[in-house]
């Protein structure tokens, strides 16, 4: 083994080439292994979106409470995020943090004082931009 | 001519690496596409089951309700007599043309004519929990040969450890005033049934004979078209339709009225193309007006309004 290395070393030929496609092979593999990380980001989203399914199971126009307070499943495939809420297309405060994992269900508090009789555009809004919402009417 | 393409390549490496580059972005290209077409089909077929979702509710009840019949789901254990046709099966549904016949033998000393039989019945307590029970029916149709008898329905009492009749409504018995004609019996079983049902919701119900007839006698034949057990309880029901052609599970129940909505947790099935009734013993319908409402695990809504 030493004898082979004492043999090796000294000789410089062909050194170039060997450091060239030792460049290459790296450059190489960091740009595959950027290119499938951006693919799993990309995929991931995708199917996220894809996935999303919410849909309000109740919406009460709480008199006790003065709020309107929505009902949500999460029916989709994946958690879901609620990051807006409308109500007559004007941004509301709402119980923030909100989120739901699959098969999730929750009260989601409206601050809003609604008037009787009055009719209500909501419209929910998750973090990857699904809306569920509708027209309900105050009673 | 394999080996003069590898030749070939051998010497000519010009446009490998382009080779190389292509290759590998195609397999990016083909898993890129193939996720994309594998989910899209997943949730487009998500969404077309769920518009395929048909539920429906019927009706809203509450109150003082009676369930559905418990019939015997094993043969009838014979003290004494013989079995002559027929099946427990043919217990199940009155008037339906088959029933299982029965006959008295002689019992040992004293010999008597005789006829002893027992039959377990099991109430769903998953769906009609014990406490929520108020009182346990049993009903009887029978035809008899004669009509020098009557015929008595007892049931196992659990605390005494034996056949009783104590607490019934009625401990008379029932004699048939012409031979072979169907007769209908019940038995209430009052503010007693408890001692008479198991806590896993088994009762043992025996019928027989109540004055042995002499070995000169005659030997009675009697006709079992129906013997089943039913219970009374202060419940809600909800009757439902599934219309569509999917099983359904029904995972939420709301009773909304115009001061508080009110969702319960509901884990119900129902197949498709069939009507079922599911038992509430934890709801209470309100007096005024309401809305019930179901919520299915596709996301599906449907809604009943109290008139």
């Amino acid at each position: 083994m030493a004898e082979k290395l004492r043999r090796f070393l000294p000789d410089k030929r062909a050194i170039t080439p060997v450091l060239s496609n030792l460049l290459l092979t790296v450059v190489a593999v960091a740009a595959m292994s950027i290119a499938t990380t951006a693919t799993y980001v990309i995929t991931t989203n995708l199917r996220e979106n894809m996935s999303e399914r919410v849909i309000i199971e109740d919406l009460w126009f709480d008199p006790s409470t003065g709020d309107i307070s929505v009902y949500l499943r999460n029916v989709g495939e994946v958690a879901i995020h609620v990051s807006s809420v409308y109500v007559n297309h004007t941004h509301q405060p709402f119980t923030s943090p909100f989120s739901l994992e699959t098969d999730g269900h929750d009260w989601l508090n409206i601050s809003y004082s609604w008037v009787s009789d009055s009719l209500y555009y909501v419209d929910v809004v998750t973090t990857r931009g699904t809306h569920v919402g509708g027209y309900y009417k105050a009673p | 001519m394999l080996e003069a393409i590898i030749k070939r390549l051998k010497q000519d490496k010009h446009g490998v690496s382009n080779v190389i580059v292509v290759m590998l972005s195609l397999v990016l290209v083909v898993v890129i596409v193939a996720n994309v077409v594998l989910w899209s089909y997943q949730m487009n077929q998500f969404d077309w089951e769920r518009m395929q979702e048909r539920i429906e509710i019927v009706e809203v009840k509450s109150g003082e309700l009676i369930s559905s019949w418990f019939v015997a789901q094993t043969e009838y254990a014979i003290d004494v007599g013989s079995r002559v046709s027929g099946s427990y099966a043919n217990t199940h549904l009155a008037e339906d043309g088959f029933w299982e016949t029965f006959q008295e033998e002689l019992s040992p000393a004293p010999p008597r004519f005789r006829l002893s039989i027992n039959g377990t019945f099991t109430i769903n307590i998953g769906s009609y929990p014990l406490n929520t029970i108020q009182t346990v029916e049993i009903l009887l149709k029978y035809n008899a040969s004669d009509t020098e008898e009557k015929w008595h329905l007892k049931a196992y009492n659990w605390t005494a450890q034996e056949y009783s009749d104590y607490g019934f409504n009625n401990t008379s018995g029932s004699q048939p005033s012409t031979p072979n004609v169907w007769i209908y019996y019940s038995v209430n079983l009052t503010d007693r049934w408890r001692s008479y049902v198991r806590d896993d919701g088994v009762i043992y119900i025996q019928f027989h004979d109540g004055n042995p007839e002499l070995p000169s006698g005659t030997r009675t034949k009697i006709g079992l078209d129906f013997l089943g057990v039913r219970l009374k309880g202060n419940w809600t029901t909800f009757a439902l339709s599934n219309e569509g052609s999917l099983t359904v599970h029904i995972v939420s129940l709301w009773i909304i009225e115009s001061t508080h909505h009110k969702r319960y947790d509901t884990d119900f099935f129902i197949n498709s193309g069939e009507n079922a009734t599911h038992i509430r013993t934890d709801t209470s319908l309100p007096t005024g007006n309401f809305l019930a409402k179901i919520v299915t695990e596709r996301g599906n809504i449907a809604v009943y309004k109290s008139s």
